[in-house]
């Protein structure tokens, strides 16, 4: 009697949560099919890997892929760079799209509101071929619009060097980067606003608080899970970076600024050469990301959030 | 009335069971080709008037059956590793990184074509001749063989130096023939105002892979070929301005900019701004391709002469070496190259270089 | 308690006409750059060239679009993109809705071991050739569905998901187990009604994810008739911006495009367009309030 009630027991979680299981083993097999079946290509970045021999039939060289990159001076630069540009972005970029939702939200206009979201959205859709030609137009010395309104008005003796100091061009570089998402962002914490109970609201209102009040009391805590979780994730992309937006913006002069990881990978000529190299730079940045969003998700429970897992 | 409709039917079934092609393709080997696909409105790769005529004046004949696997241009680097990777490559690849074949090589994954040439290719072989093919000939190994073939390249003029013929008409001058006279030109324009109110004597904005490529002549004048040996080339080429002499050439240009001689975004890679210059006739002098000034995509004559009537450029050699020969750079011989994987069969070998052929 | 609240909506306070100023500032600059490239894509050459192009036409010429539209593929492209948009998204939210629902529930025994099992594909990748070799193993190259079936899920969407999934309250799994509801009714009729905000948000980025990509079709597919709208428009503008292919074949200096700037306008015109029609359609579920107070108390 006592044997049966034990193994009861430790089925019993399977009794109840079958369904749960069920309704996640179609994602999962699709997950093993599409994501981890090739994970195994991982095993290049240790190779010598010959394309017509594959895997199997490529020489095992160990960490020489690795010592081979890091050595290259233009690549600590890289590094470096990736850094801190995406730690700029974060600092800056992060916060425009949750203040864009909270004044969207504030919004009593419902028409205007629904505009304005719409229009904020456009720069998503431009491709950054586009965005660089814009971004030429507007802050070229002397030809671009800013410097030639401002030289023009007098309020400014020289031209303001966006594109050709270091630091200003980081400043531009971010600039861009926020004007092109915000309103993509926005739509994510909009979403999450319109989830908030109008009832707290309400309650809040009947006991005296302001906008601002209501602001930073009911909706903000509303939105908390989603804006850590967002800051996690972000958090945990700091070593990868895109190609585009370094590329199209950045230009020789500021080079020692510009370069990241993905540019210089392409102008190493990483690519195609040497495949091998590029899944080992890959594989870095996969380590280290996995690493920060680890430290990043372990800090939000220290903080009694709860994090992604 | 409908016995007539179900009859019908029946024959169309019956119709449609009937293979269509009446040339039928049995034993037939089938000879894959690489193509670029450029995505031309209205063009077709898989199907087209030059693959057609292919077919019927070498594929039925040789009883091949010719087939064109278009290929994106702008990433055919990365596509064609993959379609190899993948052992889903066409019979005959092509690929503009002599490097990247070279690599192919190594690996073991290209056919030689030594002897399938011989006996194929003589036809082949004599277009393009010695000096072309060598630079397909690699040796890992076994001997230096001929892994891939170049394509030759009718045109290897790179770039030219252009200058306005009004402008020195106007200030009656002759076409400069060494820096000083360009500097007296480039000097006359700015202060004659020859542009209108933005003058640009020496136009030049920053072209990414290659930082002083505005200025490659004015640097090879100064520099002294004789001088130069082929390890010197070789580790400098591609930084002309490493190169003993050099410095001389530098200090020109910092002449030519300290004076306002030249665009002042010379730095940043600003070409609608400098299109837009060149066009509404504001530039003097600049450096392009070999036929920039008449490509009719970027109007440099077409479009000026709208904008300034009796405008026109002249082609122009500016700068002759200060000592030594004067020496300009033209691109190889040979352009893109062909190669067929190792995995190939040889009746298909033998079919792809008879197709060259 | 009703008629303070209308007053209220009735007359805009100073606030109010600040936060208009704010947010039309903001429009603005989202708006006039592309109001500028329509500009650009119903303009001459010459003019574009000129730099007269800002915000209006000039010298009108609708030449580009006739280039764009007579390309009778462009058409066939475009109701592909749009099938295959469709069946993806479909596909997408129901797959990302399995997985983050029972990610949801604390009592779901390996619930942290699926959570990394899922975050642990978002850093690590086998890398382009040997997912291309699987995609080639599973014979899937060439055809339609590989269009769809990689990257069907998104980790990231389906956090997002789990996330929203999370705020809503247990009250209301509890009250419905007492009603002798299963997980799935729980999931369809609790859970699903409570979240179409988040549902809209993540299908819209689904959507707009896949109407935008051409990656995959770029490597996947050689035949004409399954190239997406986006890979057709790629090659289209590629075509003047390649410095390297141009540095290749005997172009170098090749410093402006070989490919009209208007022509390159009216693609993105062209590629935005239907987008932009079937936002509004989708933007009122995360816009406006939809909530349902279903908590007592």
């Amino acid at each position: 009697m006592t044997k049966m009630k034990a193994r009861d027991k430790r089925l019993q979680w399977l009794e109840r949560d079958w369904q749960l299981y069920l309704m996640l083993a179609v994602p999962v097999i699709w997950y093993l099919i599409f994501c981890y079946r090739p994970m195994s290509g991982l095993v290049i970045a240790f190779q010598k890997y010959n394309i017509f021999k594959g895997i199997a039939g490529s020489t095992w060289v160990g960490w020489d892929n690795f010592k081979f990159v890091f050595s290259m001076r233009d690549f600590g630069i890289a590094l470096k760079n990736t850094l801190v540009l995406n730690g700029l972005d974060l600092l800056f970029g992060f916060p425009v799209p949750i203040i864009l939702a909270i004044l969207l939200n504030e919004m009593r206009t419902p028409k205007l509101k629904r505009v304005s979201q719409t229009m904020l959205y456009l720069p998503h859709f431009l491709s950054w071929v586009i965005i660089g030609g814009m971004v030429l137009e507007i802050f070229a010395p002397s030809s671009g619009i800013i410097n030639s309104t401002l030289l023009h008005w007098g309020w400014i003796e020289n031209n303001i060097p966006f594109l050709t100091d270091g630091n200003m061009w980081r400043f531009t570089y971010v600039l861009v980067g926020v004007w092109q998402s915000m309103g993509w962002g926005t739509i994510i914490y909009l979403a999450a606003i319109t989830g908030l109970d109008l009832n707290l609201f309400e309650a809040a209102r009947i006991d005296g608080a302001g906008k601002l009040r209501q602001i930073w009391h009911v909706t903000l805590p509303g939105i908390r899970s989603t804006i850590i979780v967002l800051l996690i994730m972000n958090i945990g992309r700091m070593m990868s970076i895109g190609f585009d937006r370094p590329f199209i913006i950045g230009n020789t002069v500021v080079q020692d600024y510009c370069d990241v990881i993905s540019t210089f990978v392409y102008r190493a000529g990483i690519k195609n050469n040497q495949f091998a190299r590029a899944t080992a730079i890959g594989l870095f940045q996969s380590v280290v990301g996995l690493v920060l969003i680890s430290g990043a998700n372990f800090a939000s429970h220290l903080f009694d959030e709860q994090g992604i897992w | 009335m409908k016995r007539i409709l179900t009859l019908l039917l029946t024959l169309c079934v019956l119709l449609g069971m009937v293979p269509v092609s009446a040339m039928a393709n049995e034993g037939w080997l089938t000879l894959r080709v690489e193509m670029y696909d450029r995505s031309i409105a209205g063009f077709n790769v898989e199907d087209c008037w030059q693959l057609r005529y292919i077919q019927k004046n070498f594929g039925d004949p040789n009883k091949i059956k010719v087939e064109w696997v278009p290929v994106s241009r702008w990433e055919e680097g990365t596509i064609l590793n993959n379609l190899l990777a993948g052992g889903t490559a066409p019979d005959i690849c092509m690929t503009y990184g002599g490097d990247m074949v070279l690599q192919y090589a190594e690996m073991g994954g290209i056919l030689p074509l030594d002897e399938l040439l011989a006996e194929h290719g003589q036809e082949l072989t004599a277009f393009l001749g010695q000096e072309v093919l060598q630079f397909g000939q690699f040796d890992v190994g076994g001997g230096k063989l001929q892994y891939s073939l170049p394509a030759r390249r009718i045109i290897t003029a790179a770039q030219s130096m252009y200058i306005r013929q009004d402008w020195l008409d106007k200030l009656e001058m002759q076409v400069p023939n060494n820096v000083e006279e360009l500097y007296a030109y480039l000097k006359a324009a700015k202060e004659n105002n020859l542009g209108g109110a933005k003058t640009i004597p020496y136009s030049s904005d920053l072209y990414a892979p290659d930082p002083f490529y505005g200025w490659i002549f004015q640097m090879d004048a100064f520099i002294d070929y004789t001088q130069v040996t082929e390890e010197d080339w070789v580790t400098y080429h591609d930084f002309h301005y490493l190169l003993p002499g050099a410095k001389e050439a530098l200090r020109w240009m910092n002449k030519f900019f300290n004076e306002g001689l030249v665009t002042d975004y010379f730095g940043i890679s600003n070409s609608d701004q400098t299109d837009s210059d060149r066009v509404m006739g504001h530039d003097g002098f600049w450096v392009g391709n070999w036929d920039s000034a008449w490509r009719m995509e970027m109007s440099y004559s077409h479009d000026l002469e709208k904008n300034v009537p009796g405008a026109s450029w002249i082609a122009c050699d500016a700068f002759k070496a200060v000592n030594g020969p004067t020496v300009h750079e033209t691109y190889n011989a040979a352009g893109q190259y062909l190669f067929i994987p190792a995995w190939a069969s040889e009746e298909t070998a033998i079919a792809a270089v008879k197709y060259l052929n | 308690m009703q008629n303070k609240l209308t007053e209220h909506k009735k007359r805009l306070g100073t606030g109010q006409w600040v936060l208009i100023m704010v947010m039309l500032f903001f429009v603005l600059i989202c708006t006039l750059p592309f109001v500028n490239v329509i500009a650009v894509s119903l303009s001459s050459k010459s003019a574009i060239l000129r730099g007269d192009v800002t915000f209006w036409p000039v010298e009108f010429s609708a030449k580009a679009y006739e280039v764009i539209v007579g390309d009778k593929s462009m058409f066939r492209s475009l109701f592909l993109t749009v099938e295959i948009t469709l069946i993806y998204t479909i596909l997408s939210m129901v797959l990302t809705i399995l997985i983050a629902f029972p990610l949801t529930m604390k009592r779901l025994k390996g619930r942290r071991f699926f959570m990394l099992f899922i975050v642990f594909t978002m850093y690590f990748s086998g890398g382009m050739i040997p997912i291309y070799l699987n995609i080639k193993e599973l014979g899937l190259l060439n055809k339609k569905w590989s269009l769809i079936l990689p990257g069907l899920i998104s980790t990231f969407n389906v956090i997002i998901l789990k996330n929203f999934f999370s705020s809503l309250p247990y009250e209301l799994n509890e009250a419905a187990y007492i009603d002798g509801a299963n997980d799935f009714q729980i999931l369809l009729m609790v859970y699903l009604p409570l979240s179409f905000s988040s549902l809209a948000t993540l299908a819209l980025f689904y959507a707009v994810g896949k109407w935008n990509s051409f990656s995959d079709a770029l490597y996947y597919i050689t035949s004409r008739d399954l190239q997406p709208l986006q890979l057709k428009l790629y090659n289209l503008i590629k075509g003047g911006q390649a410095v390297e292919v141009a540095v290749q074949e005997g172009n170098a200096s090749d410093l402006s495009s070989s490919i009209s700037e208007s022509i390159e306008s009216a693609t993105i015109i062209f590629a935005t367009l239907p987008i932009l029609v079937v936002y509004p359609f989708v933007q009122r579920y995360f816009v406006t309030g939809v909530t349902l107070g279903a908590v007592k108390g």
